[in-house]
């Protein structure tokens, strides 16, 4: 398992301010969601963050991960 | 039923410090203000003390704590044994003595045996140590025992011992977990069987009556029926909002407030990080946010981390007015609830990350000096502080190596992973020590090159140069390079700071040296080595006088060890080192010294032994030897295909070794010797038998009849009989004469030399 392009999807609306709070991850907000977005290096890592998200009492709704550049395949939902 | 009473200081407060027991997460924090009872809930709890598990099962903020805390302090007539989790807890030695100093707390009876059992069997939770704790457990009556946070602390083996627990256990005993992800604990199985008591998020939503009674504790007024159900709606009873909801709302116009409130989509993190911060005045807020990095707080630990005076009465103030702040029954140590730990954290980062491993180092040296080494790290850790996080671990290596808690180092360690840490030379002789302890050996020597790569003169807290500690180190336990430890050796021996160290380098030199088959170097070197080595280091000693009884005894003259063995052997137990490596040597040595004394049978139980300690350990020159010593027994015993398959198993690890000495050519003149057609006696007449050549050898090793008889397990009379035998096909006619014939025939293709193990 390689890195992978990462998006998740929380409920609500996180301020800019946690910005910086994932790991390289950007944040946007749009129809009362907040989007995460971007490289994380592999799945323990995909892991970690999810905890984090846990631990912050934020609902995840989705997230997609996709192999990085380089490899053929598709995204799987979770 | 005994009253409970205070719990008695001395031995058992010395395996609680041993094991990092903090005192304050033995017991519930006070109530927070304006909490609401849930008599119902409460019912359900008790409800569980039949069943094998109780689980509180929810998200963060939804009141686990707080109703388990109600009914601990409701519930006056139930016997509880709390214990808040961390993520230290996940180390099996530390959460069972925090399990049990909490029933001990109440019990004093639980501990006396299960403690000593932990120490003594760390590895063997669940059949050494939890039956003697379910037999102390039975004799108390009924007991709860609640586990908080249990998420934190879980892992795979810890799990393990919790089903074993919830199991096991005797049936008047109440297991409850609380925890914020279900904890992977057979609990389908459980709820299945209806052996489940379990209380999940849509359980504590507040409703509608609990809503009024919590707003009103809250000292919120001015609420309409209304209000409180968009508020609720918006919310869906899940009291973390609701409680920062009852923080902010304005006095004097909650309606517009609950309408951005229950319009809005923003994160309740998020009103933790601005809107509650916002409250409060700066300096309050400029210190929450540095007091974030503690997961405990106290006012004196406040004030150091901080650089400031009086945070006791601020904390105080914080847990009044309800800020998610509680604190311990004795009113001394606080936590924040941890949603508003999270976002203080992102806060901080986020508004002054350079002030982050400063506030971490002042918590580790307060920890330090308060005597709290294990928090003292994890903070020195954090902070990034490898000479401080180094000298800790080191501190603390070999200690928690001995009480089955080198999953925490291994997890220090492990942490220390980020480049500086990585290539710091210290660091890298600490990581070789726990390789060492954990029988490592290569990755030991692996790490020490690493040390060398330091300034040779950097002292340690004891005050001993870099280069010496890693060569001495190398010297003794780099046992797969035999030419590279001795090398190491010398280094150790020239540079030492004292005689006493000196002594222990020479110690080392000679064990190189025996096992290079230079025995004659080897035992001068060794009796210097004992004349030196300190008293106060009985593991040292043993090494020494192990080595110099076995190249004595390959030399085959009665060794100065001899009459110090048996003590030293003793002094190993009385620290818990029997079953170490000096331990396996002193075995050997004393095998080395039933062989000479004639008695082969106690010999070869020596060397068994010697070989059990070992073979759980990685193939080293030592394992080779003590199947090359117990081959030569066996040989003497006649049995000659235990020999070989002693020698096939010595090559097994032979094998392996990169640099084994001189083992490999005694391997192969064993070998020869037991392959090699023994010369009959056919010059002199009829040929001997196999068993009249086994009572031949063992006379002329110079047993007597009876021994003979013991050893080969036949009787007296048979000796005398194999003996009067042999004597007439020799055409000897005395012991004496028989015996020198007999030598002339045992003379194998190599001769005897002196470098051999054992007499040829």
């Amino acid at each position: 398992m390689g890195p992978l392009a990462c998006t998740i999807v929380v409920s609500g609306e996180l301020d800019q301010r946690f910005g910086a709070a994932f790991e390289g991850l950007e944040l946007s907000v749009a129809d009362g969601m907040t989007r995460l977005d971007g490289p994380l290096a592999d799945q323990a890592q995909l892991q970690g963050v999810l905890h984090q998200l846990f631990d912050l009492g934020l609902d995840v709704v989705s997230f997609t991960t996709v192999p990085a550049i380089g490899e053929v395949g598709g995204a799987s939902s979770a | 039923m005994p009253r409970p009473t205070d719990p008695p200081a001395g031995r058992r407060s010395t395996d609680r410090a041993h094991a990092g027991v903090i005192e304050t997460k033995l017991a519930p924090h006070r109530l927070p203000h304006g909490s609401v009872s849930r008599p119902a809930l409460l019912e359900q709890l008790r409800h569980g003390r039949d069943r094998a598990l109780t689980l509180v099962s929810a998200p963060a903020g939804f009141g686990k704590t707080t109703l388990l805390t109600e009914w601990v302090t409701t519930d006056r007539e139930r016997v509880f044994a709390w214990v808040t989790l961390d993520a230290s807890d996940a180390e099996p030695v530390r959460l069972w003595t925090n399990v049990i100093a909490s029933v001990a707390a109440r019990r004093l009876s639980v501990g006396v045996g299960s403690l000593p059992a932990l120490r003594t069997n760390p590895d063997r939770v669940a059949d050494a140590v939890l039956p003697i704790l379910f037999d102390e457990l039975a004799a108390v009556g009924e007991v709860v025992v609640i586990l908080d946070d249990f998420h934190l602390a879980s892992n795979s083996v810890v799990n393990a011992q919790v089903e074993a627990f919830l199991r096991y256990r005797p049936a008047q005993v109440q297991l409850v977990i609380a925890t914020r992800a279900d904890p992977s604990l057979g609990v389908a199985r459980l709820r299945a069987s209806g052996e489940l008591v379990e209380i999940r998020a849509d359980s504590l939503r507040f409703d509608e009556s609990e809503l009024a009674s919590f707003f009103d504790g809250m000292g919120v007024k001015g609420l309409t029926p209304s209000d409180q159900r968009r508020l609720a709606e918006r919310t869906g009873g899940w009291p973390a909002p609701l409680r920062l909801a009852a923080l902010l709302i304005p006095a004097d116009d909650p309606a517009s407030f609950i309408d951005s409130f229950t319009g809005g989509s923003r994160q309740v993190v998020d009103y933790l990080t601005r809107d509650v911060l916002d409250l409060l005045e700066p300096q309050t807020r400029d210190f929450l946010l540095q007091v974030s990095v503690l997961s405990r707080l106290s006012g004196a630990l406040c004030d150091a981390v901080v650089d400031t005076t009086g945070s006791g009465a601020v904390l105080a103030d914080l847990e009044r007015s309800n800020l998610f702040v509680s604190v311990d029954s004795a009113g001394e140590w606080y936590q924040e609830h941890q949603l508003f730990a999270e976002a203080l954290r992102l806060e901080l980062a986020r508004t002054r990350p350079e002030l982050v491993p400063v506030l971490h180092r002042r918590a580790a040296a307060w920890f330090e000096a308060a005597g709290d080494r294990e928090t003292a790290t994890d903070h020195a850790i954090a902070a990034r502080d490898v000479p401080t996080a180094s000298r800790l671990v080191a501190a603390q290596v070999q200690l928690m190596a001995s009480t089955g808690r080198a999953s925490t180092t291994r997890r220090w360690l492990c942490a220390l992973s980020w480049p500086e840490a990585e290539r710091d030379p210290e660091l890298a002789f600490v990581r070789a020590v726990a390789a060492s302890l954990d029988n490592r050996v290569d990755l030991a020597i692996g790490y020490l090159d690493l040390a060398r790569t330091g300034p040779p003169d950097q002292m340690d807290a004891a005050g001993l140069p870099l280069a010496f500690r890693a060569d001495f180190m190398e010297s003794l336990v780099g046992v797969t390079q035999v030419g590279r430890a001795e090398a190491a050796g010398l280094r150790a021996v020239a540079s030492a700071p004292s005689s006493g160290w000196e002594g222990i380098a020479l110690a080392g030199v000679g064990q190189a040296l025996y096992l290079q088959g230079r025995t004659s170097e080897a035992v001068d070197v060794l009796r210097r080595a004992i004349g030196q080595i300190p008293d106060a280091n009985p593991i040292m000693l043993a090494i020494g006088f192990a080595n110099l009884g076995l190249a004595e005894s390959a030399l085959d003259v009665p060794s100065r060890a001899d009459p110090k063995l048996d003590e030293l052997a003793g002094q190993l137990s009385a620290i818990g080192a029997e079953r170490s490596p000096a331990g396996a040597l002193v075995h050997l040595a004393l095998g080395e010294r039933d062989r000479r004394n004639g008695d082969l049978r106690g010999a070869a139980d020596q060397f068994g032994l010697t070989i059990e300690i070992l073979g759980a350990g990685p193939r080293t020159a030592w394992l080779a030897n003590a199947y090359l010593l117990l081959a030569a027994v066996h040989r003497d015993l006649g049995d000659p295909a235990a020999a070989m398959a002693d020698i096939d198993h010595a090559n097994e690890t032979l094998d392996r070794l990169p640099d084994a000495g001189n083992l490999r050519d005694r391997s192969a003149r064993l070998a020869e010797q037991l392959v090699a057609p023994v010369r009959r006696a056919s010059e002199f007449g009829e040929q001997l038998t196999d068993r009249e050549m086994d009572v031949l050898r063992l006379a002329a090793a110079g047993l007597g009849q009876r021994q003979i008889a013991g050893q080969l397990f036949i009787s007296y009379n048979t000796v005398k009989s194999h003996l009067k035998t042999s004597y007439r096909k020799l055409g000897a006619t005395s012991r004496d004469e028989a015996v020198a014939k007999f030598a002339l025939l045992e003379v194998g293709p190599n001769g005897i030399d002196g470098s051999a193990a054992s007499p040829g």
